[in-house]
């Protein structure tokens, strides 16, 4: 009787494995954003959305997480991996140590950083050319100007915010050698993100000073620049998302960076097992950063400025042009970040 | 035993609350017998639960002493900065220790920074009667400025883009007790040693006969002769080295490294835990552990669940307060 019993069990799990096989569980995404949250219209915001095509587009199961500290990232990562998350995706630069330290405990757990370079086998990691974009938005700023004078607000000062500054003031004086540039930091801490009152006083310095058209790449601290230029009627300009919907007829254009892109493509990667560590850089040439142009500043940007615009863009694809990159500049500061 | 009881129909209340607005938001009831599961009953929560208790085991004594002697700390968050800072500015000057003198001195170092500017509203109560609620608020945004100035100029850790300190030296970092995987060390022992200390020192020996006479009686305790001013000013101290020690559990033991803003609010956490455990020490360390698994609970919760944000576990800490401190209202009636 008991080699029958053993006979059955072995059927059952050869018909378990064969005959019916298992419909193949979806791939388990987390998406932990930083303190920006979903709804910051901006960076995580883009995340998000890529995120949410993939899991309309995609046989996966997503769970968003957004952490409310900066010493929350680590547990909510490592809750992700306890839970036998397949794909771990960390949205930020603020996230990598945590990244790094949840990476070496799990191995066989993927990981996506974005915004910052590591070398773990298990973690691919996203950079932008953001400088690419930013000096396109530049000479754009530039050519909208009437009175040949523009502005860019940063966020937290650091690396990362000095190479969108470098490359818009780049593109900006590029058009003409009369053109002044303005440059202000919301901060120097990670408040900077937060602080859309201090962002707004900034610009209205910045307008009182003859700016007429503002690049903001600070956060959520960008809807003070963007309520200060409706307030003045002047120009500001969109960062990571297309923010053109935020304010129309204020806002110019947006510098688009393709977070969506990436979170999107590397689930995609994950799903077809091609999914590998490394560095990517995405830029010009992989769509992953444009200007923005639609319905609410179609009226706003003029097409002889979009089709000069279109031309330099194709002078930096082709190497004839090349943006200065304030990483290669100060090497020692930051591709070790 | 009659508190046993207030606290248990306050955790019952909320506890109801919580399952009325999952089952009103659409929300699977599993999720919540997951989250509770993976805050108390897995190594992973369970660990992360107790680290959580630790910093404000020592918040929650330090509003607690404070109580006792009739004095209101709300300055336990930037007490624990300093401490925090002090570590990492100890650890820098002297990177090359062995962990057997760098663990305790730390310890000390923390703690002192706490007392020192726990002596400032000491001293302004003590000596010039400003109102120690105002003192301790204040100087809580001097405190942050002054840290934050820290952590991104001088002691910035070079390399990072993050606002943050470089990593300590190995001497410096605690390892992981009980639970791999979570940052559970060794302050959580010594936290639960100091409440009893303060146990001791409030109810055992006459200083804290002295300070709670003050507390209860300003007069009677000037009349018995004790020293008001020398009083408060010692409260004062103590209370901020508890605060202080506050940055062991984190620096030390789980970041290795003091991130801006690494405090989630335990200074002011750390009230309403004391006033959940009615200031008694030793209640204390239940409370913060009740506390603590909110924290890692909100986290599961919103892990398990559809659509609860964090935000849900602020409600229950305030619905919990709320009941715990309308006991007496409660009880008062009955007396009529």
């Amino acid at each position: 009787m008991p080699k029958l019993s053993w006979f059955l069990y072995f059927l059952a799990l050869f018909l378990n494995q064969s005959v019916f096989p298992q419909t193949r569980q979806p791939l388990k995404i987390g998406l932990v954003l930083d303190r920006g949250g979903k709804d910051d219209k901006s960076f995580n915001a883009s995340a998000f959305t890529g995120a949410t095509r993939a899991k309309n587009e995609l046989n996966i199961h997503l769970k968003v997480l957004e952490c409310s500290s900066d010493s929350a990232f680590v547990p909510t990562i490592r809750t992700f991996a306890q839970h036998g998350y397949d794909l771990i995706i960390g949205i930020g630069f603020v996230q990598k140590s945590a990244i790094e330290a949840v990476a070496k405990q799990f191995p066989r757990i993927s990981f996506l950083l974005i915004d910052a370079p590591s070398s773990l086998p298990n973690v691919r990691s996203v950079i932008f050319q953001e400088h690419e974009g930013s000096y396109l938005v530049g000479t754009i700023a530039a050519l909208s100007s009437k009175t040949k004078t523009v502005g860019f607000i940063g966020g937290m000062d650091i690396p990362l915010i000095r190479r969108f500054e470098l490359g818009y003031r780049t593109g900006a004086t590029a058009i003409s050698t009369q053109v002044k540039t303005f440059t202000h930091y919301v901060g120097a801490s990670s408040e900077a993100w937060r602080d859309p009152s201090r962002a707004k006083e900034l610009a209205m310095l910045q307008f009182s000073k003859g700016v007429d058209v503002v690049f903001c790449a600070a956060g959520s601290s960008c809807l003070g620049v963007f309520d200060a230029a409706e307030e003045k009627k002047k120009y500001a300009i969109g960062v990571d998302s297309n923010q053109n919907w935020v304010k129309p007829g204020t806002i110019l254009t947006s510098m688009v960076k393709g977070v969506d892109q990436a979170v999107y493509e590397s689930i995609s990667l994950k799903l077809n097992g091609l999914f590998s560590g490394g560095t990517v850089h995405m830029g010009l040439k992989e769509n992953a950063i444009s200007f923005s142009i639609d319905e609410n500043n179609r009226k706003i940007l003029t097409p002889e400025i979009e089709r000069q615009a279109l031309k330099i863009r194709e002078q930096i694809l082709s190497g004839t042009l090349i943006v200065p990159d304030f990483y290669n500049l100060h090497k020692s500061t930051s591709t070790s970040k | 035993m009659k508190q046993l009881f207030s606290v248990s129909i306050a955790l019952l209340v909320s506890l109801t609350f919580l399952v009325l607005l999952l089952f009103f938001m659409g929300e699977d009831l599993n999720a919540l017998s997951e989250a509770l599961q993976h805050t108390f009953l897995n190594r992973f929560g369970l660990g992360y639960t107790l680290f959580y208790t630790t910093p404000l085991i020592f918040t929650g004594l330090s509003v607690a002493l404070c109580f006792h002697a009739g004095l209101f700390n709300i300055g336990a968050e930037g007490q624990l900065l300093w401490g925090a800072i002090a570590i990492v500015a100890f650890s820098r000057y002297f990177p090359n220790l062995p962990p057997w003198s760098a663990i305790p001195l730390s310890f000390v170092v923390a703690a002192l920074a706490g007392s020192l500017w726990g002596f400032l509203p000491g001293y302004f109560k003590a000596k010039r009667g400003t109102h120690e609620v105002i003192t301790t608020i204040l100087l809580n945004f001097i405190a942050l400025s002054c840290v934050n100035y820290l952590i991104l100029y001088p002691f910035k850790n070079p390399e990072s883009q993050s606002a943050e300190t470089s990593v300590l030296p190995a001497g410096y970092q605690l390892q992981t007790l009980w639970f791999p995987t979570t940052p559970v060390n060794v302050s959580l022992i010594i936290a639960i040693a100091v409440a009893i200390a303060v146990y001791v020192l409030l109810f055992r020996t006459s200083f804290g006969f002295e300070l709670r006479t003050m507390g209860q009686s300003p007069r009677a305790a000037v009349f018995s002769g004790v020293l008001l001013s020398q009083r408060t000013l010692a409260v004062f101290m103590i209370s901020g080295a508890l605060a202080g020690l506050v940055a062991t559990n984190d620096i030390l033991g789980n970041e290795h490294k003091l991130i801006e803003g690494f405090s989630p609010g335990y200074g002011f956490t750390g009230i309403a835990v004391a006033l959940l455990a009615r200031n008694h020490p030793i209640g204390i360390i239940f409370s913060s552990f009740l506390f603590g698994s909110l924290q890692n609970f909100s986290r599961e919760l919103e892990f398990f669940s559809q659509n609860i944000s964090k935000e849900v576990s602020l409600i229950l800490q305030a619905i919990l307060i709320i009941l715990v401190s309308t006991r007496d209202f409660w009880q008062r009636r009955r007396l009529k």
